[in-house]
């Protein structure tokens, strides 16, 4: 019975590694987009003040860093489980100690 | 003057006895305790006979007896074999090589002064 | 105050060295678990703030508002994105045991020198300023605390300290740096100093933040209305200078040297990437929180005309907080220092590796791999390497003068490293980038890095330099520094940027698709490119025979005899064999040219084993099956692989089996030939004397006594031939008795020293001894043992034709086993009779001494009854044994 069970089980494990796969890779984009936006900013409202660009920076600074502290957590929980896509394990690496 | 004999021999117990042997039966001995030089030393002293080992350091006893025959001086010249090995082809590597007589170890001392003797006059 | 600052600045110091010792020690008994933690990696990565951003952040803030964030935001965006390039790099970093990043480029491209000689030159000339900046702001910090105390700012005093620091550092970064040559080019001693001044840096400038805040203000929402109340409360940062520098940070994080080497070279495991991933994000935010706040309070309290650089130690000391300020220091003092250390460190295996080693090679010829001591050549080129760059840095600060000119310097030094970027990113990612390609761009982009910025701001251009910033390099127009090609709207840095990035890039792409790579280099951009696959392990070397034994004394003299030994006996083992020599095949070539590099550099370690091996053997077979790398057509040859490699090792040992066998029926022959000379040879003597002494004609007696003892000798000398025989029978059917007692080793050892050394017929030797302290007592019969140290100690009296002779016999301990070797310095054993030299009778050569070739035999037997082993142990330049016992 348990076997039966085991097939449609482990796709959706390896599913979600993969889309958390996904999610640290998109991590770096997601910093540039919200790093670069106040570029744009000071031509339409010259008046904003310094100490909201100073909130809104390191506002993105600890959301990003909460965000990958998420992430981290899942890829490892996951990783535990199934193999990694891109991350054939460290076999060969056994030479290198 | 009394004809000379060239021991070439490493074994010094063996050097001292064979020595005390020839040398009381009237023979004027030389020795000589390596095989590398060995040539040298019977071309330096010109025996009338030489007495040869097979396990010599340098150089075996067979090598030099054949590098020996290849001299025209020494085509002739008297070697007695002497080897502790004894079996027969070592017996038939001495013979093909020119040997005159061939001796085993160990060896009467009667023996081996009546082969010297019958060597010295053939 | 100063002479406090001077005591508190050594205690500081002295409290280092303790903790790089104490790190050190920690390793060496292998107490160092907590050593491998990801937050001592996350604290190295601090290396990144230097003293530049330090006090010069503060200053940076004071004159140009948040465009300073753009320096940690740079490597932060680097650091959320590990997953798509650090994991990269770092994995091929630990794969191929890169020890810089002109070993990784020069690795990539071929393993090609020329390349690596270019990146270290550009590294050396974009850092060696950036040290000079370091020097300057310990010199400065020390003169703000000297004008308190109206000492004066006497030049003296800046040239002193200068030089004491420079001169510190390098006694520092010798002695950590350089204390052995590390396989893996790690340093555990010097990462713990560096995360422990990360920590003391972090804390200082969170203390002054707060004072500033809580202290000075009533509170956050005040500090935030006096900052909006100040001369920068409008938002207006150049939208170029925010994203060029934003992306001059972040490739500077990744190609600087000293980044290079914390971030991949002493990586000890990849998973600490993703801890760092969020945690050093972290520190440098925190690290930036309070620039800001500090920047406005020094501009409104402190006097106009003050250098805001300094505003971190100004304020409290105007303030009256002397402790505080004294923290302040020793937090720039530290991330002055991190940074020189960790640099000087990585310039110098660079130079070292990719300068003196080649140049070394070619110097000495082919025999350089197996006749020089190669080690003490590194680590003298390293320790060298150290003190020219700090004293560089010293000379640079010293003729600049210190002056503004220095300040600008780290964005300078930032643009010029960021060269490197194009041609690692094509490297790690495009398996078409050539090694003409990344050479050409290199040269591009640095040529330019030179033109419109580090000569403009370093002021070489000299008295002509404004005639040329207007009129352009000869008077062409389109040639001005700063308004290449006509482009004049442009920020000069980010002019330079924009243009050497550009042309840097569009060069390596566009002469990488007009070139053909070289065998080798396409072999090395499968492996780069390829890394998370493991199949595409190619092997750029072919089998060659009968080189074992030279390849073993070079990696002796590159790792060391220990590592080496065991290196080769796993080897060995896996092939199926033993003994210590095993085949060169191209897995093991590869394998130990891997090895090898992590000491002296991927180029350096290709052109020894060539040297011995005998050149680049790619052959064309090995090209093909790379240019067809279909999946299926990998994994169908990864299971022959694997198949042929398990036939390979039957095969060897059915040849190693025939092989002895043949020998052995030979022996078996000669075998009774030989006892029957070595019972007739006695034999002779004494029947003749016997009969001598018997006929006695008129002997004299002391003739009678001589004989008499020569018959008693040769008597002897039979019943030891017969006793020899007996035990080797007795111990080869297993029969013997041990007596097995608590022994001391060392005492077995003096035992049969004394008993060689005092025998009659004992040669001179000269014998030293060298022994583990604290051995412990083992379970051994001490007699047999004695027996065969005795029997090796003879030996070398009787073969070691060296005048004067001489025996090392050197105990090690390894795990549950210790070994003992004894080496002597005579002409050893040829290859060819190192397998038979255990057989009976199988005396080496001639028969010069009156051995009967029975006692390594018996030496054999005892060992494996005793639990143990005793073997040949080639590559030592002389006749060495191993022996190996249980503890």
């Amino acid at each position: 019975m348990n076997n039966r069970s085991t097939p449609t089980y482990l796709p959706r494990k390896s599913y979600r590694a993969r889309r958390l796969v996904d999610a640290a890779k998109l991590m770096p984009y997601l910093a540039v987009l919200l790093w670069m936006l106040p570029m744009l900013w000071q031509g339409e409202d010259a008046n904003l003040r310094v100490s909201r660009i100073i909130l809104y920076i390191f506002g993105v600074w600890f959301f990003l860093i909460a965000t990958q502290i998420v992430i981290n957590f899942f890829l490892n929980r996951v990783s535990k489980e199934v193999e990694l896509p891109l991350e054939p394990q460290n076999k060969n690496q056994g030479d290198v100690g | 003057m009394s004809k000379m004999v060239l021991l070439i021999e490493d074994e010094p117990n063996i050097i001292e006895a064979i020595n005390f042997l020839l040398k009381r039966d009237g023979w004027d001995v030389k020795t000589h305790a390596n095989g590398h030089d060995a040539l040298d030393a019977i071309h330096r002293n010109k025996p009338d006979l030489i007495v040869l080992d097979v396990m010599l350091p340098g150089k075996s006893g067979y090598e030099i007896l054949r590098d020996l025959r290849t001299e025209e001086d020494n085509k002739a010249l008297p070697v007695l074999m002497l080897t502790a090995r004894g079996q027969d082809k070592d017996r038939d590597l001495a013979t093909q090589l020119g040997a005159t007589r061939f001796m085993t170890k160990p060896f009467s001392n009667a023996e081996l002064l009546s082969v010297v003797r019958a060597m010295m006059d053939p | 105050m100063l002479n406090i600052l001077i005591f508190v600045c050594l205690l500081y110091v002295a409290f280092l060295f303790g903790v790089a010792f104490f790190a050190e020690q920690s390793t060496k008994i292998n107490r160092a678990r907590w050593l491998r933690s990801p937050w001592i990696y996350t604290l190295s990565l601090s290396v990144y703030c230097t003293a530049w951003t330090f006090y010069g952040a503060v200053g940076y803030a004071a004159r140009s508002g948040l465009e300073y964030l753009t320096i940690y935001i740079g490597p932060s965006l680097v650091m959320f994105g590990w997953w798509v390039l650090l994991r990269k790099l770092v994995r091929i970093g630990r794969r191929n045991r890169i020890t810089s990043i002109a070993d990784l480029i020069s690795s990539r491209f071929g393993k090609s020198n020329s390349i690596a000689i270019f990146v270290t030159i550009l590294a050396v000339v974009g850092t060696t300023p950036y040290i000079a900046l370091q020097l300057q702001s310990v010199t400065l910090s020390f003169q703000v605390f000297a004008a308190n105390d109206d000492l004066g700012s006497s030049t003296n005093l800046a040239d002193r300290t200068a030089i004491w620091v420079a001169s510190g550092l390098a006694f520092f970064t010798i002695l950590f740096g350089t204390r052995n040559l590390d396989v893996n080019e790690r340093h555990d001693g010097v990462v713990m100093a560096i995360a422990v001044e990360a920590v003391v840096k972090l804390l200082a400038l969170l203390a002054i933040g707060v004072f500033v805040v809580w202290g000075l203000s009533s509170g956050i929402s005040e500090t935030m209305a006096r900052i909006d109340a100040s001369s920068f409360g409008q938002w207006s940062v150049s939208n170029g200078r925010w994203a060029t520098l934003t992306f001059l940070s972040a490739a500077a994080f990744l190609c600087l040297p000293r980044m290079f080497h914390v971030l991949v070279v002493e990586n000890k495991d990849e998973k600490f990437l993703q801890t760092a991933s969020w945690a050093f994000p972290l520190y440098v935010a925190l690290i930036s929180l309070f620039v800001v706040p500090i920047a406005v309070t020094g501009l409104s309290l402190m006097p106009v005309g003050s250098n805001p650089d300094l505003y971190v130690l100004s304020l409290p000391l105007s303030q009256g907080r002397d402790g505080l300020a004294v923290f302040a220091f020793l937090g720039g003092f530290s991330s002055a220092t991190s940074m020189v250390i960790v640099a000087a460190l990585a310039l110098s295996t660079m130079i070292s590796n990719q300068i003196v080693m080649p140049l070394w090679l070619r110097y000495t010829g082919g025999r350089a791999s197996i006749s020089g001591d190669v080690r003490r050549v590194v680590l003298f080129a390293r320790r060298g390497s150290i003190a020219l760059i700090l004293f560089l840095g010293y000379l640079y600060y010293d003729l600049s003068g210190g002056g503004a000119a220095l300040a600008s310097i780290g964005l300078v030094s930032f643009a010029g490293v960021a060269q490197i970027l194009p041609v690692m990113l094509g490297g790690l990612f495009w398996r078409g980038a050539t090694q003409k390609g990344a050479l050409a761009g290199l040269i591009v982009g640095f040529t330019i890095w030179l033109i419109t910025l580090f000569i403009p701001s370093v002021g070489l251009y000299g008295a002509s330099t404004d005639t040329i910033l207007t009129n352009g390099i000869y008077g062409v127009s389109w040639l001005r520094p700063q308004a290449l090609f006509g482009v004049t709207s442009l920020d000069p840095l980010v002019h330079s940027v924009f243009w050497s990035m550009i042309l840097n890039t569009a060069t390596f792409v566009f002469i990488s698709l007009i070139t053909l790579p070289s065998p080798i280099e396409r072999l090395q951009s499968a492996q780069f490119v390829n890394v998370y696959d493991q199949s595409t392990q190619a092997q750029n070397w072919q089998a060659e025979a009968g080189k074992s034994e030279d390849l073993m004394v070079m990696a002796q003299r590159i790792l060391g005899a220990e590592e080496a030994q065991r290196l080769f006996q796993i080897e060995v083992r896996k092939q199926g064999g033993s003994g210590y020599l095993p085949e060169a095949t191209p897995e093991f070539l590869q394998k130990l040219e891997r090895e090898l590099s992590g000491s002296v550099g991927a180029a350096t370690a290709h052109a020894m084993i060539g040297q011995i091996v005998g050149g680049m053997s790619v052959s064309v077979e090995n090209l093909l099956a790379m240019a067809d790398e279909t999946a299926q057509m990998m994994e169908y040859s990864s299971g022959l692989e694997v198949q042929s490699a398990e036939l390979r090792r039957t095969a060897g040992q059915l040849r190693e089996a025939n092989e002895k066998l043949t020998r052995l029926s030979l022996q078996k022959d000669a075998f009774l030939s030989q006892i029957s000379h070595e019972l007739r040879t006695p034999m002779t003597a004494i029947l003749s004397f016997t009969e001598i002494l018997r006929d006695n004609h008129g002997l004299s007696e002391t003739q009678v006594a001589q004989y008499a003892e020569i018959i008693y000798d040769e008597a002897h000398r039979l019943t030891r031939l017969l006793d020899d025989l007996l035990d080797l029978s007795v111990l080869e059917n297993g029969q013997v008795r041990l007596n097995l007692a608590e022994t001391d080793i060392v005492e077995v050892i003096n035992r049969a020293t004394h008993t060689a050394l005092s025998a009659k017929s004992g040669a001179d030797l000269k014998i030293w001894v060298k022994m583990p302290k604290n051995l412990p007592r083992i379970v051994t019969d001490a007699d047999r043992l004695g027996q065969v140290f005795l029997n090796l100690i003879s030996n070398a009296q009787k073969y070691c034709n060296k005048a004067p002779a001489s025996l090392r016999i050197k105990g090690v301990v390894r795990g549950t086993f210790i070994t003992l070797d004894f080496i002597d310095n005579g002409q050893g054993v040829p290859r060819e009779e190192q397998e038979l030299i255990f057989e009976k009778f199988s005396r080496i050569g001639q028969p010069e001494s009156s051995g009967a070739g029975l006692g390594l035999a018996i030496c054999k037997e005892i060992m494996s009854r005793l639990g143990g082993d005793i073997d040949y142990l080639p590559g030592q330049g002389g006749g060495a044994f191993r022996v190996v016992l249980p503890l």
